[in-house]
């Protein structure tokens, strides 16, 4: 019968997780220096600026919000109250499908206000970018607004594999943060590169 | 090649190949006892055969150069005026190259042999020697600074701007052609743009023909420049990348849909005096591709022609302008007749500064 | 460093279930397909790459006789290529699409997924002293997204159009128009799709090795004692993990310009009779994003190869490596100027011509860490004790090819000299010599090497001693010609050399290099043969074939899963040990403490200069407690 146990700096599935959030963090950037690197291409008479929609500042504060709700999750779940950390993932749940109702909402305003994600007669691809980052922020966002919703699941049934429920929120938690600072990081940037 | 030859060729590779599945089954279903192999000191062997296929690599590398280097098109007998730096240099960097090939492959062919194990034998417990590693750090690091700034130096001065009187050329890569352009007398270009492309209409380059810039372009098939002249050639492409390769000039630059590139050189030989050169009355200089862009690449070739300035004007004064061409080409789109011949007639004044 | 977490305690690799050596629990599927061990995995990443490998040598050797007999029908081709070989002759689409294939099989499926998947899988949990990876599950997941890829990179070569045809570097507009060549159409979708699953699979296996060395080290298995090896698996995870994703967002966004009429590559194009709307985007970005994945991975594919060269060196010259630590610098060095260096491969696109001098500074610099590298594999030979085993002699042979290969990259990385020989068969004979035959024989010497343990046989060392002549004389054969036709000006991608007199007068050595090619090719199956008779019948192996140091020789012949059915060892010095003097046997393995080790008569170990071995050891108390239960 052999099993070890081992005190690590951090658990190796954590450590995965981080190098995963490494990963995504390149994808990022490889878009922001095309983005950076086509823009230096545009001759400033051809580029397009435009406002970003009014609604990606609720959704910043929805980010926001969403990352406390989860930090508080699992706060309650270390002090395993259930009750309260379902309460909590329910309305993390709830504000990260707003979030991406309100992104798709963008994208709405954006077509409308004749800014679609594929022009022809378009000689700057800031607005493509615009899509490209916002969809793919959206796609990660999907995945993890599934995962909290499983979490819920879980926690209201109470079932977790054993020993492993606090490792399981914590990184919920981290990918979760990371993905919001993603989106500050983002409308920041697009922000500012629309000025 | 024959079919007479290909079918020994095709015997010899089966002979061969049978012979390879023999041996392969020989040796797996042998038994061990019998095996004649079975005595042979494999380390022995080998070692040997690491120093003999040193020994025969170089003297057959060698040889085979010497074979055929009468077809290094890349690296002598250059035509152009940087051609001959980068051939110097290509050939100081080769005697570099060689001296460390040579003597790294000799040490560890050499070593390797020397040191095959014997019985009784200990290897020596050294497992490192701070000094000898910087040693072959350093001077490694030297030679390429070397190296990197006589490039450096070489690269810059290639891609700095040609001088104001350079003639301007433009070529045109397509799916699997190359057009040459002339800014004719007025030196400039004319205004195209891939929207106003019409084939059927012989406008290949999609000329504005508001811009009168372009009437007096010269578009051809051939590429006629003068000898000993800055040449600055505009390269362009309107569907894929292609690359404008001069190999006699060590020119070679990519053809970008959207975007102008551009490259500079003087040529220092006319056509004819390579053909006395190569002993090739038929020698030709040719601009290949060489991005691959589909299934013509390999056959997108442009002659160019190198003349004395006396042959170029006369080659230039012939040649009809766009408008002319185009008029031709389309009578209802007629219009003044008069500005064609106009045009026509200044062809003969073509300028060769800019 | 930082404070120890909260969870205190975290149990990991504990196994639930007895461990008796030869038996498995489970059944077939979760014990030899949907296996989480990292042996079995390894083995199946291994033979999907070989089983891709041998698809990729093939299609060499079909375009290889196109290129030699320009003009000539080969009635056969018709009948096994169909419309492609119209008459018994390539189509120069196909042609194009072959070698398309051809170097994406190589570089991506077999050198880096095969040679990384396969030797990082079986070689990080054995030598470092861990019952498997981070995540079993991932790594599953790892080979399964491989193998998906592989699967839809296979499927793509019968699509109508053909697969994908503009090269393995997917340039586009070429590879965004399927009106620009027939492979850019559902050919080249698949092979994005295929790509995409490619990335995920590398990700996943990437942060998986780079978790697993970092926090499952076995007691005393400090960075400065980790195999080399293991350094190199490494430091290729970190490169792979840093620059795939850049190329999976190039992936994106040319999907987008595909299939959605973006333009973030495209501007300005008239192609099949009529111009496109495409304003405003450059394919140079594409080239940028793609070169800077597709740099690294050049080293990708080599400093695995490197690893295991380094390992073996050590082992059968009895000797330790030479300059350890200048291995591990040199190995941090090349792939830390790896990431700064891409634009090499793009000095004739019309960049700034002084980024051009930067971007050569940084290649050329790249030469002096490999310059470490070679000399210390020389040093190391020096007053060996070599033995001649097959992996011997292909690391030998490495190391040979990586010098002829890596100096010709000197040429190329002046940008002045670049000029004249991009695109040229001279960077073909540059990259062969260093990623087709180097690294390919790292992938060689590693499976002759570790064979006895994945299998608990021996190959055939007869077989091998063929394999490795045959291979060697052909690749310097095929390969060492290309230079000159390269010096020639002979074009890269072209279906034929007839059209261009400058390039017509080589048709002898092309026909040369295509035998030379083909012998190679069947020289491979002394290999396979070999290898699968080996697997089954071949003579057992001894726990310790070649009298190794590390750890993975002190598993059972048939490790189950979890590696050691007791104990995991710990570990007390460094790997390389060879013929320490005073030491009984010419070799002394890592897991063996101090007081045990054998010394000679009256040897007294205080007096021993090297007493206290090369890197210091330092005792990692507090980062790591193990407790067997
Ligand atoms: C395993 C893969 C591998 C490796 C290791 C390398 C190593 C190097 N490569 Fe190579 N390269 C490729 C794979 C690789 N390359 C591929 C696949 C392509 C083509 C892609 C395509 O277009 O399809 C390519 C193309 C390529 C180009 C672009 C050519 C072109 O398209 O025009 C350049 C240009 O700089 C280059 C440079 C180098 C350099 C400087 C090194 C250096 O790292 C080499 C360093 C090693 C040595 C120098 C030898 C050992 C050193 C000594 C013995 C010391 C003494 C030496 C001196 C003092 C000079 N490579
Ligand atoms: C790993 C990389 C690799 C390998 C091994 C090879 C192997 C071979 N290559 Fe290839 N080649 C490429 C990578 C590779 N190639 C790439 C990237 C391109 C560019 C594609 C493009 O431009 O799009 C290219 C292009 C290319 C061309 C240029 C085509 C053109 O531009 O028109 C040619 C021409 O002769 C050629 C020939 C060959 C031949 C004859 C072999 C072989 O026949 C030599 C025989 C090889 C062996 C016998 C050993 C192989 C062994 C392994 C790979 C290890 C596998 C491990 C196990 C089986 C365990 N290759
Ligand atoms: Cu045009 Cu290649
Ligand atoms: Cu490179």
């Amino acid at each position: 019968m052999m099993a070890e146990q081992r005190t690590y700096l951090i658990h190796p599935q954590k450590f995965l997780l981080w190098l995963f959030i490494i990963s995504v963090i390149m994808v990022f950037g490889g878009l922001t220096s095309a983005y950076i690197v086509q823009r230096s291409f545009v001759r400033p008479d051809q580029q397009v600026l435009f406002a970003l929609p009014d609604v990606l500042w609720y959704n910043l504060a929805l980010a926001l919000l969403s990352s406390v709700t989860m930090q508080l999750a699992v706060y309650w779940e270390k002090q395993s109250q259930m009750r309260l950390v379902s309460l909590a993932l329910g309305m993390t749940f709830v504000l990260g499908c707003l979030f991406l109702l309100g992104q798709w909402q963008a994208f709405g305003d954006m077509t409308a206000g004749g800014l679609p994600f594929v022009d022809r007669r378009r000689l700057d691809n800031s607005v493509s970018y615009f899509y490209v980052f916002t969809g793919l922020h959206g796609a990660h966002i999907v995945s993890a607004v599934i995962t909290v919703l499983v979490l819920l699941i879980r926690s209201l049934l109470n079932r977790f594999p054993a020993g492993r429920r606090r490792l399981i929120f914590e990184m919920s938690a981290v990918f979760w943060h990371f993905l919001g600072l993603l989106w500050v990081y983002l409308f920041v940037f697009l922000n500012y590169t629309q000025r | 090649m024959d079919a007479q030859s290909l079918i020994s060729l095709a015997q010899w590779l089966l002979v061969l190949i049978l012979g390879m599945v023999c041996a392969n089954l020989y040796l797996v279903f042998r038994l061990k006892d019998l095996d004649p192999f079975a005595r042979w000191n494999a380390n022995l062997i080998n070692a040997w055969l690491l120093l003999l296929f040193m020994i025969g690599g170089f003297i057959a590398a060698a040889v085979s150069t010497g074979v055929w280097k009468e077809h290094f098109t890349l690296v002598f007998d250059s035509a152009s005026e940087h051609g001959e730096w980068i051939d110097a240099m290509f050939w100081r960097t080769m005697a570099v190259s060689i001296f460390v090939t040579v003597i790294t492959n000799v040490l560890l062919f050499y070593y390797a042999w020397r040191y095959r194990a014997r019985e009784g034998q200990k290897a020596l417990f050294y497992p490192h020697n701070n000094k000898l590693e910087l040693i072959w750090t350093i001077i490694p690091a030297i030679v390429l600074t070397a190296l990197i700034l006589d490039g450096a130096f070489k690269w810059l001065k290639i891609t700095g701007p040609a001088p104001d009187d350079a003639l301007l050329v433009e070529v045109n890569g397509k799916q699997f052609a190359w057009t040459a352009r002339y800014p004719g007398a007025d030196l400039e270009f004319g205004e195209t743009n891939v929207r106003l492309i019409d084939e059927g209409k012989g406008n290949t380059l999609g000329f504005n023909l508001e811009d009168k810039r372009g009437h007096d372009d010269l578009v051809t098939n051939e590429m006629v420049i003068p000898v000993n002249t800055d040449i600055e050639m505009k390269i362009r492409s309107r569907d894929v990348l292609h690359s404008a390769t001069l190999a006699h000039f060590r020119v070679k630059m990519d053809a970008v849909p959207g975007m102008m590139t551009r490259f500079h050189f003087k040529p220092t030989k006319t056509t004819a005096e390579m053909r006395e050169i190569k002993g090739n009355p038929d020698f030709e200089y040719e601009m290949s591709c060489q991005q691959i862009c589909g299934g013509g690449h390999w056959n997108m070739r442009l002659v160019v022609k190198v003349v004395t300035m006396e042959e170029y004007k006369a080659w230039a004064a012939q040649q009809q302008t766009f408008i002319a061409s185009y008029r031709q080409l389309n009578p209802e789109a007629g219009g003044a007749q008069a500005d064609a011949s106009e045009a026509e007639a200044t062809a003969p004044q073509m300028a060769v500064s800019r | 460093m930082a404070e120890v977490t909260s969870h205190a305690a975290v149990t990991v690799g504990g196994h639930a279930h007895e461990h008796h050596d030869h038996e498995h629990h489970g059944n077939f599927w979760t014990n030899y397909v949907f296996s989480t061990d990292h042996k079995v995995i390894a083995k199946q990443f291994m033979i999907t790459g070989i089983i891709m490998a041998i698809i990729g040598i093939g299609m060499s050797t079909l375009f290889r006789l196109q290129l030699a007999f320009p003009d000539t029908n080969f009635p056969v081709l018709e009948f096994f290529l169909g419309k492609w070989a119209p008459d018994g002759k390539l189509d120069p689409n196909f042609y194009l699409a072959l070698v398309t294939m051809h170097g994406t099989f190589m570089v991506f499926f077999v050198l880096t997924a095969g040679l990384s998947g396969t030797f990082s899988n079986f070689l990080i949990p054995l030598q470092i002293g861990a019952r498997d990876m981070a995540s079993g599950f991932i790594n599953m997941l790892s080979y399964w997204f491989f193998f998906a890829s592989s699967v839809i990179m296979l499927i793509s070569l019968f699509v109508e159009t053909g697969p994908a045809a503009a090269g393995w570097t997917i340039y586009p507009p070429l590879s965004a128009l399927p009106e620009a060549i027939p492979g850019s159409g559902v050919g080249m979708t698949l092979w994005l799709v295929a790509m995409v699953l490619f990335i995920a699979s590398s990700l996943m296996g990437g942060i998986n090795y780079i978790a697993t060395v970092l926090n499952l080290r076995t007691e005393g298995m400090s960075f400065d004692r980790l195999p080399l090896t293991i350094w190199a698996f490494f430091v290729t995870a970190i490169l792979g993990v840093l620059s795939f994703p850049v190329l999976l967002a190039a992936a994106l966004l040319l999907l987008f310009d595909r299939s959605f009429g973006t333009s973030f590559y495209l501007s300005d194009i008239f192609i099949g009779g009529a111009a496109m709307h495409h304003q405003g985007g450059s394919p140079i970005l594409f080239q940028h994003l793609f070169w800077f994945l597709g740099h690294p991975e050049v080293y990708i594919v080599l400093l695995p190869a490197l690893g295991i060269t380094s390992e073996i060196v050590s082992v059968h010259s009895r000797k330790p490596i030479f300059g350890y630590k200048a291995m591990i610098g040199s190995i941090l060095g090349i792939a830390f100027l790896s990431f700064i260096v891409w634009a090499h491969h793009m000095f004739v696109t019309g960049m700034n011509p002084f980024l051009g001098t930067v971007f050569m500074l940084f290649t050329l610099v790249i030469a002096v860490p490999s310059a470490i590298k070679a000399f210390n594999y020389i040093a190391t030979l020096w007053k060996g004790n070599i033995r001649f085993t097959t992996p011997m002699l292909f690391a030998i042979g490495l190391v040979s090819f990586f010098i002829t290969g890596g100096i010709t990259g000197i040429f190329l990385g002046n940008a002045a000299l670049d000029i004249p020989l991009h695109d040229t068969y001279f960077v073909t004979a540059h990259f062969h010599l260093v990623m087709g035959s180097a690294s390919a024989f790292g992938f060689f010497a590693g499976i002759y090497q570790w064979f006895p343990k994945m299998f608990g046989r021996q190959l055939n060392a007869r077989l091998g001693y063929l394999h490795f002549w045959f291979t060697f004389v052909s690749l310097y054969l095929v390969f060492f010609p290309m230079h000159f036709m390269g010096m020639g000006g002979v074009a890269r991608h072209y279906y034929s050399q007839t059209a261009f007199d400058f390039m017509n007068v080589f048709g002898d050595l092309q026909v040369f290099i295509t035998i030379a090619a083909i012998i190679g090719f069947f020289g491979q199956f002394f290999f396979l043969w070999n290898f699968v008779t080996s697997i089954f019948w071949g003579k057992q192996s001894s726990l310790n074939p070649w009298e190794s140091n590390t750890l993975e020789w002190t598993t059972p012949l048939h490790p189950g899963h979890g590696n050691w059915p007791g104990a995991i060892p710990a570990v007390h010095r460094w790997p390389y040990d060879y013929s320490r003097p005073g030491v009984k046997k010419d070799y002394l393995p890592q897991h063996i403490p101090d007081e045990e080790v054998e010394y000679e008569e009256g040897f007294k170990p205080e007096l021993d200069p090297h007493h206290a071995p090369a890197p210091k050891r330092k005792q990692e108390t507090g980062e790591k407690t193990e407790t067997a239960e």
